[in-house]
């Protein structure tokens, strides 16, 4: 299944084709692109060197992996209420349905097993795997906790034909749904290009209602998601051919519930709009060759594919105010903090030492002589030049720093001088 | 902490299960919890079947607390507590 463009990134191994843009765009996927359309193609481009899935291997986060296994739990327990019939958890037959389950535990127990199982081929992931495992399953009673809060307040109105399997859109025929709830309905606008995933949607006699669980913080973003699928569920013809409004929006936190007021019929043509001028602009980004980088302290620092963005190391250079706090004198400069950073790996020193010339880092000034510190064999060789990604950067007064790389960093090998030369955009001079 | 209140072996009507004792029931506006303790070597292995099937099958919360945490750290137990209300 190679084809399409080839990406050469400068880092070993990881060269590949760039992804072609999706066939119905999502809100995820436009909120990243909007952020930084090169984080999104990267993210998504092929990389037959590394693996044979396709993007980029994701890189582990335990509290994300924490609120992927609730909001998979829920979908499963949510999907499982609908297709009983039961009304709410607080009932008799939610009791029977979570006992044949086997129990919060056992379904956040599986939920996690499927997350695990889809690391094992991940190079990032799987050294890590055990220790997640163990992490995980020690943090099963708190997210029981918060599958419990969280479907507590969800009230459920049996649909007709209930007690028949969840209707999946993906799975089957896309039809109209019928008055009552139904739990992860794709909704699907042609018109717009647009595709969404409700959580729970419940039909009404006049329109419908919309929750959607979120394990994080309130966002602003989530209000503009929960908007889009409102204007989706006007817009799709299958599941709404009657063309009916959202009469309620609800956004379910851990904690609390908030109540998106929805937009009226001229409010969502505008709306619309909007969304298909944004639309179009996101499309013509990831296009380019190569999409452009936006690169910023907050939306870098989180970015799983930024070693591989030339433009991100050279942007690392000018965030040496954001590392020492803005006006701070650089002689007197004392850090020691997780951070960035691209070093020419020079002589060892000793068994798990080298001298070093950093290249980019917020941290340590370019072309100044460090000391690179591995935690096992085999991370770093003499003579290569790596990017590596979360080390433990120590420096003192502009002299000499210490870069040690810890269980949590991850480094990468670039290729020769002579590749990089055609790759990175611009290097200091060392 | 205003607006909670928190009754100690409070009679609790469990769906499926019927009246069972919570050994501390907390209470703040609409929400309810359970706090119930175990121990240290056992984590999350609740007192008595009654809880254990409530915390696995019923809608209320039950909040495991380590008793050793109880009794060597009382304020990081009530964060618990607290953070599971918020």
């Amino acid at each position: 299944m190679e084809g399409g463009d080839l990406l050469q990134t400068g880092v070993a191994d990881s060269d590949g084709y760039w992804p072609e843009e999706p066939a119905l765009m999502s809100y995820a996927s436009l909120k990243e692109i909007e952020e930084c359309p090169r984080r999104w193609a990267l993210r998504r481009a092929r990389y037959p060197a590394l693996w044979r899935r396709s993007g980029y291997p994701p890189s582990v986060h335990l509290a994300a992996l924490c609120g992927d296994i609730v909001h998979d739990t829920l979908e499963q327990l949510v999907g499982a209420l609908v297709s009983n019939g039961c009304t709410s958890v607080r009932t008799e037959d939610a009791f029977g349905v979570l006992k044949a389950l086997g129990g919060y535990s056992a379904v956040i127990g599986e939920m996690m097993e499927a997350r695990l199982r889809v690391l094992t081929d991940n190079p990032r992931a799987v050294a890590q795997l055990p220790a997640v495992r163990t992490s995980l399953v020690s943090r099963i009673p708190l997210m029981r906790g918060q599958v419990q809060d969280l479907l507590s307040r969800t009230e459920i109105s049996p649909a007709a034909g209930s007690g028949t399997v969840p209707r999946s859109q993906d799975r089957g025929e896309r039809t109209d749904l019928s008055v009552g709830s139904h739990a992860e309905v794709a909704l699907r606008s042609i018109g717009l290009g647009w595709t969404g995933r409700v959580d729970l949607l419940t039909v009404t006699a006049s329109g419908c209602e919309i929750v959607d669980y979120k394990t994080g913080a309130e966002s602003e973003a989530h209000v503009e998601q929960i908007l889009v699928y409102s204007l989706l569920w006007r817009e799709d013809a299958e599941s709404n051919p009657g063309r009916t409004s959202a009469t309620r929006l609800q956004l379910r936190y851990p904690g609390a519930d908030l109540d998106v007021p929805p937009l009226t019929s001229a409010q969502l043509d505008g709306f619309a709009v909007s969304l298909t001028d944004r639309t179009l602009a996101a499309r013509d980004a990831i296009r380019a060759r190569p999409p452009e980088a936006r690169p910023g302290v907050e939306r870098c620092s989180f970015c799983p594919v930024r070693q591989l963005c030339p433009e991100y190391w050279v942007f690392l250079d000018s965030a040496t105010d954001v590392a020492a706090g803005e006006g701070t004198d650089p002689s007197e400069l004392v850090v020691s903090a997780y951070g960035d950073i691209e070093v020419d790996i020079g002589s060892r020193r000793g068994p798990r030492s080298w001298d070093g010339v950093a290249i980019h880092s917020a941290v340590v000034a370019s072309g100044s002589t460090i000391v690179l510190r591995s935690s096992e064999d085999g991370q770093v060789s003499e003579g290569t030049r790596v990017r590596i990604i979360r080390a433990l950067l120590e420096a003192e007064g502009g002299g000499l720093g210490i870069a040690s790389l810890t269980p949590l960093s991850e480094s990468f090998h670039l290729r020769s001088d002579r590749d990089l030369e055609e790759h990175l955009p611009s290097r200091p001079k060392s | 902490m205003e607006g909670v209140r928190v009754d100690r072996r409070a009679p609790f009507d469990v769906p499926g299960i019927g009246r069972i004792e919570a050994p501390i029931l907390v209470r703040s506006g609409s929400r309810e919890l359970i706090v119930a303790i175990h121990g240290p070597l056992t984590p999350g292995y609740l007192g008595t079947s009654e809880l254990r099937d409530a915390a696995e099958y019923g809608s209320t919360r039950v909040v495991p607390i380590d008793e050793l945490l109880v009794s060597r750290n009382l304020p990081q137990a009530t964060l618990m507590v607290r953070n599971a209300l918020n």
